[in-house]
């Protein structure tokens, strides 16, 4: 337990350094933030929203530390200020909507791709030189070098567009409406498959290596060797020796490398107008959104926290030395 | 230099290497020799033609151009960033590692917080405050990528500042800094440079990632731009997939090629790597498939052993007898150390198992 | 009476694939294992008592090959088995206890399952059954039985090892190999182990390989023992033969390395020089370079391993079978 909370207080200073540099970012722009902002926005933006969103930035003209605690109160209050592109729905409004989305591609997705990657990094370790360790990881680092929204542009054009089989854009038909329905569920699977399968292709390739380059030093640990003694069939040493062990510094990495697969996974959803974060980012940088980057930024921030202290509850159960 | 002549010797980071000099030739003279990119000379969405190698774009640009040109300024970009991530990231995990204390924990603290924060995101709040151009990328992309490689180094510098040369350099009183990037950092050469490369990689991917989502300066010629102005005059729906391809593939054949690089690098410097591999060349000459078990190859064994022609063949006729035909002999020279040997049952239980 | 040995190492030979071709690390080394006898294989780091050992298990891992020879038990050649066969004969006729038992012992499993797999994959137990077995076989080599929930970072060093003995006798094997089993631990453990392993072989009547770099545990606790030195056996004799008249001189050597635990505090001699790149062996006798009794003689051949008494065998040109008491039929031991 102590691991836990020792990981948990990271995770809050990995979010307080979050939100300051969210609080600093703006400030360190050349020239003075709420003029700039004044500058941008004139015109295009009514003038009560203008207000409302140097006041939830605190641009004030107060001192700067009495700014900062005024946007830390604003934030604990769940007040990201205004969104210009959706004026005048607030950030948070508009981005919790969004979340769900997100969540659900990007979490089912890492999740598949983690899954077949390590099952896969396992099997290629095991038989090394095998057919599948002299095909599958040089063929996935390929397809991991090109870009995820690349890798989703012609799943996109080939899939959906060319072959017709798939939606082209959005979550759902726009003949339905979210609800617990088969038809529904069937619905949002079929729009999100491509995506998914984008994400999943995409970053595959690493999770198979790093298990993969994880599975052959466990294989020379002595606990091995001794199971292989005790005349154990090779699927038990292969999965409870070597593969339990080897999981465990893959899991850590997993944490590390969620943010950079998020990353991608947002910039797929702009391919496919799938309506979560990554394609409210892209309406935010179009339309020079600021108070909706800046939430987005920190939501995204704090998923991909959650997320870790997670990966570390899954870490604890699969390491005893963990548990005090 | 060892290790570059090793690399040199292995033939993923030649294929790799040769990748490499030919993107970066082409980013190099290939601007002069094509047509101006942002030219709209022709007619919209040609596919690619005998004039038109690559096809046009929507604004009658040359595609083939606009790849190559683009080359230039990713590449450069990629590169850039990759030596100052390396460089940072070599002198914040050398001084972690080095140094340990409290600038360990303060440096690894801020290595692991900017490893978790989703880069993406901030490098989208930071670049819609700077000025759109390929420098504040480059800036935004530092700030983002610094994190692993410093993480790496520390481990690297923790294992190596242990070592007898260290400990040596510090009693003789040389200055720390000098011993950090002297005596530490040459011992690191193939981490710095897989660090590097793989600082690259990420560099060009997240670069052309940001300036698909519009980030960059638009009117500059990159490959991310390239896939920006293709999405955004929907390079699906007219089915104008060569605006596309061409652009992604570099990105892809770039990446693809680094990878390979670092393969190489690790085949070189894992010692366990090369000879396994040297080991399954072996064994699958013999005609034996390796295994999970020891492989026997007594045909190997009787081509290589010149000691035993050398030896008068003799037949074996000589077991050691086992000790139930003659007990040891009690009566033997007196055991030094008589005592100890009371301690132990010296005699032998004869209880033939049952076999089941 | 004359019986088939119980293990029996006939010119056994294990290389290393390497860049600059094979080396050499087991070098046509044979010897017996009778039932219930303890043998001893004695030699420093690095002369291949380990990897000997564990090719007679082909246990070995890439890029190690055998390139010669045989390991029968009870006449049954191991290195003739396909991997499936090399299966459900380890453990269950010979089991290994490792040097050491902080590495031997998988970290994320109790110390029950990994003795109840044992039984499980070979006798087909329940898991039930299989975990009550476990814990007799704690009691076995004085565990608590509670300790069955145990994960080996829970125990003591000296508990990891008595676990890892407990796992290798679980199928009640008739020979178990042991490499240097108590090396790792302090001297009092060590003695308590040893101790423990002796009762244990009375009860149960196996056999031991007893690796260990270790002279004065080989007299301990060996009826025989085999010097190794780069790859080759310099020496083999009965226990007290061997230690109370050495003929080899590495072997007088490495007496003289060693200080004895009772006994007149005599001056460390050691051996001069360090054991050869493998890469490169020297010419002739592997041990000439280091020898104090080396000759011109001794760079020409590689010296056999000739009888020199009543079971005791050496492989030196200088040591003659006519310096000891005589053997009416000198033999030649194959090497």
């Amino acid at each position: 337990m102590k691991f836990l909370l020792r990981r948990l207080g990271f995770y809050v200073l990995a979010a307080w350094v979050s939100l300051t540099l969210n609080f600093f970012i703006p400030r360190l722009a050349p020239g003075d933030p709420a003029s700039a902002l004044q500058a941008t926005f004139q015109g295009k933006l009514d003038p009560a929203a203008l207000e409302a969103m140097k006041s939830a930035f605190g641009l004030t003209d107060e001192p700067l530390y009495r700014q900062y605690f005024k946007y830390l109160g604003n934030l604990f209050q769940g007040d990201l200020g205004i969104s210009i592109a959706h004026f005048p729905a607030p950030v948070t409004e508009v981005i919790s909507e969004a979340l769900l989305w997100t969540l659900l591609l990007a979490g089912v997705s890492v999740v598949i791709s983690f899954s077949v990657g390590t099952i896969l990094g396992i099997l290629s370790a095991w038989r090394r030189g095998g057919w599948l360790d002299s095909i599958a990881p040089a063929s996935f680092i390929f397809l991991g070098a090109f870009p995820y929204f690349w890798l989703a542009m012609l799943l996109l054009f080939v899939l959906g567009f060319l072959g017709g089989w798939f939606p082209l854009r959005h979550a759902y038909s726009d003949t339905l409406s979210p609800a617990l329905t088969l038809e529904f569920l069937l619905d949002a699977i079929h729009h999100a498959f491509l995506p998914a399968l984008s994400i999943v292709i995409a970053s595959l390739g690493g999770w198979l290596l790093s298990m993969r380059n994880t599975m052959i030093g466990v294989i020379s640990e002595d606990y091995v060797t001794m199971a292989q003694a005790k005349g154990l069939s090779s699927r038990r040493v292969m999965l409870n020796y070597a593969a339990r062990n080897a999981l465990l510094p893959n899991i850590t990495g997993f944490g590390m490398a969620l943010g950079f697969v998020l990353s991608g996974s947002l910039l797929t959803e702009i391919v496919f107008s799938y309506p979560g974060q990554g394609y409210l980012l892209f309406e935010a940088v179009k339309s020079m959104d600021y108070p909706l980057m800046q939430g987005l930024f920190l939501a995204i921030t704090v998923a991909v926290l959650a997320a870790n202290w997670f990966v570390d509850i899954a870490y604890v159960f699969l390491d005893p030395r963990t548990r005090r | 230099m060892n290790f570059f002549h090793q690399l040199l010797g292995n033939r993923k980071a030649v294929i790799g290497l040769w990748v490499m000099a030919a993107f970066a030739l082409t980013a190099l003279i290939g601007p002069w020799l094509v047509r101006d990119p942002a030219d709209f000379l022709a007619d919209p969405l040609l596919p690619p033609n005998s004039e038109y190698w690559l096809g046009t774009t929507r604004q009658g640009q040359d595609v083939f151009a606009q790849t190559i040109c683009g080359a230039r300024m990713s590449l450069l970009i990629g590169f850039f960033v990759g030596v100052v991530v390396v460089f940072i990231g070599a002198t914040v995990g050398i001084a972690a590692g080095f140094f340990g204390g409290w600038v360990d924990d303060a440096l690894s603290l801020l290595t692991n917080v900017f490893l978790i924060i989703p880069g993406l995101p901030l490098a989208v709040v930071l670049a819609a405050y700077l000025e759109a151009s390929p420098l504040s990328i480059a800036f935004v992309l530092i700030l983002t990528g610094w994190a692993w490689n410093a993480r790496v180094v520390r481990a690297q510098t923790l294992s190596i500042a242990k070592k007898d040369f260290v400990s040596a350099a510090l009693t003789s009183g040389e200055s720390k800094w000098r011993i950090m990037f002297w005596e530490i950092l040459p011992n690191m050469t193939s981490l710095v440079v897989s660090g590097f490369i793989g600082a690259v990689v990420y560099a060009i991917g997240a670069q052309v990632g940001l300036e698909f989502l519009g980030m960059g300066d638009v009117s500059e010629v990159t490959w991310g731009t390239n896939l920006f102005w293709a999405a955004n005059n929907q390079a699906l729906l007219t089915e104008s997939w060569w605006t596309i391809v061409p652009t992604g593939v570099s990105v892809a054949l770039v990446g693809f090629a680094l990878v390979m690089i670092n393969f190489a690098i690790d085949e070189v410097t894992n010692p366990k790597l090369k000879s396994e591999a040297d080991f399954r060349k072996v064994v699958l000459a013999e005609g034996v498939e390796p295994g999970f078990s020891t492989p026997v190859l007594k045909a190997l064994g009787e081509r290589t052993q010149p000691t035993r022609a050398s030896l008068r063949p003799a037949p074996l006729d000589a077991p050691i007898t086992p000790v139930l035909a003659a007990p040891p002999a009690v009566s033997n020279p007196p055991p030094p150390t008589a005592e100890q040997v009371a301690d132990t049952p010296r005699q032998p239980s004869i209880k033939p198992k049952e076999e089941a | 009476m004359t019986q088939e040995p119980l293990l029996s190492v006939k010119n056994l030979t294990v290389e290393y694939v390497t860049p600059r071709g094979n080396v050499r690390a087991v070098d046509n080394v044979s010897f017996e294992i009778g039932r219930g006898e303890v043998f001893g294989l004695a030699g420093e780091s690095g002369s291949g008592k380990s990897t000997a050992a564990m090719a007679a298990m082909r246990l070995l891992q890439p890029p190690a090959i055998i390139t010669g020879g045989e390991v029968l038990f009870e006449g049954q050649d191991i290195l003739a088995m396909t991997d499936e066969e090399l299966r459900f004969f380890r453990w269950k006729k010979i089991a290994l206890v490792f040097q050491s038992a902080m590495n031997a012992l998988n970290p994320v499993l109790t110390v029950g399952e990994q003795i109840a797999d044992v039984l499980r994959t070979h006798e087909g137990m329940a898991p039930a059954p299989a975990l009550e077995r476990a814990s007799e076989l704690l009691q076995l080599v004085g565990i608590e039985p509670s300790r069955l929930k145990s994960f080996p970072h829970q125990l003591s060093g000296g508990m990891r090892q008595r676990v890892v003995i407990a796992i290798a006798l679980a199928l009640k094997p008739p020979l178990l190999f042991m490499d240097e089993p108590t090396t790792a631990l302090d001297v009092v453990v060590q003695k308590e182990i040893l101790q423990q392993i002796a009762e244990l072989k009375d009860q149960l009547g196996f056999s031991i390989l007893f690796i260990t770099h270790d002279l004065s545990l080989m007299l301990e606790f060996c009826d025989k023992v085999g010097i190794l030195y780069a790859g080759r056996l310099a020496e083999i004799a009965p226990a007290k033969q061997l230690f109370g008249d050495p003929q080899h001189p590495y072997t007088r050597g490495l007496m003289h390395s060693f200080p004895e635990l009772h006994g007149s505090r005599h001056r460390m001699e050691g051996i001069p020089g360090s054991p050869p790149d493998m890469r490169q062996p020297p010419k002739g006798c592997r041990f000439h370079p280091r020898c104090k009794e080396a000759g011109p003689e001794c760079e020409l051949h590689l010296p056999r391993l000739v009888e020199l008494g009543a079971n005791h065998y050496g492989a030196c040109v200088k040591v003659t079978p006519s310096q000891i008491p005589k053997n009416p039929q000198q033999k030649e031991y194959r090497s």
